[in-house]
Order: structure tokens, then C-alpha cells, then sequence
């Protein structure tokens, strides 16, 4: 892995169109801007790795699992 | 033509059946073609069925079924990937999580709904912006609170 060292509203390029700026750095948290080409698709890791997960276990599931329509409402529903 | 599918066996479809999904899934970019499944005829659920994969379909609702106030904004890459003009017909579903043996606790995945231009057969998973949505809702909460409100509301 390439490292880098940076200070506050210096940047970094990567390749010609995508350049990551340090904004802001403030004890364990630090602020970037992102600017990038409109396709490709910035994210936060934890999110896009979340959402993998739920497609991965949506495609787990079986039909017999699957209720014909989802239960009405009802107490046990509420405590479950 | 026929398409080979490990949970409904051999099913018969029409080219025009398939959705293209020009960036694949979030994490599964691999995969670019889908077609859309009945779970059963009244049934909010759908399969979204791999045509690649054959091991592969991952379960969808509709999301309004559930969550009536549920607001779908798209940026402008969103609608120019899929190809979305005014007229044209939009499908939106989310996916949908079945713990294992406890269908009661099933969730569904809010902030990154499927959205289909169904007159482009074009078809792309969306990451929204929006606070009020995370990856898993749960779908029976969801509709108790849905009745309580209607019920609050007279």
C-alpha cells in the first residue's frame, strides 16, 4: 500500500480525473473532499460493504421461506 | 428461450424479460442481467433472477407495501445509468433478509433500493442519501407501525 503524508487542504491525484483533498483534521476525525468523474461511485466503506452483505443474504433465501404475504400485524409480530 | 435456474428449475422467457443492470449489483458487479420472478400471484415478493448465475436470485418487495411514506430521490447519474425519461415506467423494490429459520424477523435493505426502467428493460441498485434509511428494516415492525398510525389517525 502506498502511503502518503498530507496536510490540510493539500491533495492527492489519482490517475487524471480523481482527486482527494484533506479538508479538515480534528483529533480522531478527518474531513476529505472527493472529486471524481460523475461515474464513479464514491461511498463510505462500512455502507457499501453492508449492502453487499444484505444482497448476499437475499440471495440466500429459499421460497418455502418466504410467506405468501407477510403476516398482518399482530401482538406477536410486534414482540417478535 | 430457456433460462436455467437452481430454485425454479427451467423457465421459459423472452429476450425482452431481461433486465440489464449495466454496473452489476453493489458488490456483485459481475453481474449485469436479471429477469423479474413472481413469488406468487398477489404476493408483494419478486426474484431477482440471474441470468449469469443460475445459482443466483436474490428476493425483492415491493417497498411501499410496507412503508408507504418510502421517497426514492435519484441523482442525475442514477437516472442518466438508467436511461429514465418522464414517461417511462419505473419499478422500485428493496431486498429482502430471512434470518435463518425466523421468516418473522425478516428486514429490508431501505437505503439501497433496485430501481427498473421497465421501458429501457434497464435496471440499477441505488445508494440514497437519506438518513432515515439503513440496510435493515424490519418489515413486521414496519407494518405495526404503519396500522398504529392509521389507527391514530382515525
Amino acid at each position: 500500500m502506498l502511503v502518503l503524508t498530507r496536510k490540510v487542504n493539500q491533495s492527492i491525484m489519482i490517475g487524471d480525473d480523481i482527486e482527494v483533498i484533506v479538508l479538515e483534521v480534528r483529533g480522531e476525525q478527518v474531513r476529505l473532499g472527493i472529486k471524481a468523474p460523475r461515474e464513479i461511485a464514491v461511498h463510505r466503506r462500512e455502507i457499501y460493504e453492508a449492502i453487499q452483505r444484505e444482497n448476499l443474504m437475499a440471495a440466500q433465501a429459499k421460497p418455502e421461506d418466504v410467506p405468501q404475504t407477510p403476516a398482518p400485524p399482530n401482538k406477536s409480530a410486534r414482540s417478535a | 428461450m430457456e433460462l436455467q435456474t437452481t430454485r425454479f428449475g427451467t423457465i421459459t422467457i423472452e429476450p425482452e424479460d431481461i433486465i440489464t443492470f449495466p454496473d452489476g449489483l453493489v458488490g456483485l458487479s459481475h453481474l449485469k442481467q436479471f429477469v423479474l420472478i413472481r413469488h406468487s400471484d398477489e404476493s408483494p415478493f419478486r426474484w431477482l433472477q440471474s441470468v449469469e448465475e443460475p445459482g443466483f436470485a436474490m428476493l425483492i418487495i415491493d417497498p411501499w407495501f410496507f412503508r408507504p411514506d418510502y421517497e426514492v430521490v435519484l441523482s442525475d447519474l442514477d437516472v442518466e445509468r438508467l436511461q429514465l425519461s418522464e414517461e417511462a415506467i419505473r419499478w422500485v423494490y428493496v431486498t429482502v433478509s430471512i434470518p435463518s429459520g425466523k421468516p418473522h424477523a425478516m428486514t429490508a435493505n431501505l437505503l439501497a433500493p433496485i430501481v427498473i426502467n421497465g421501458s429501457a428493460r434497464r435496471g440499477r441498485q441505488v445508494i440514497l442519501d437519506d438518513e432515515r434509511y439503513t440496510t435493515r428494516h424490519p418489515i413486521l415492525q414496519e407494518m405495526w407501525r404503519l396500522v398504529e398510525t392509521q389507527q391514530a389517525a382515525g
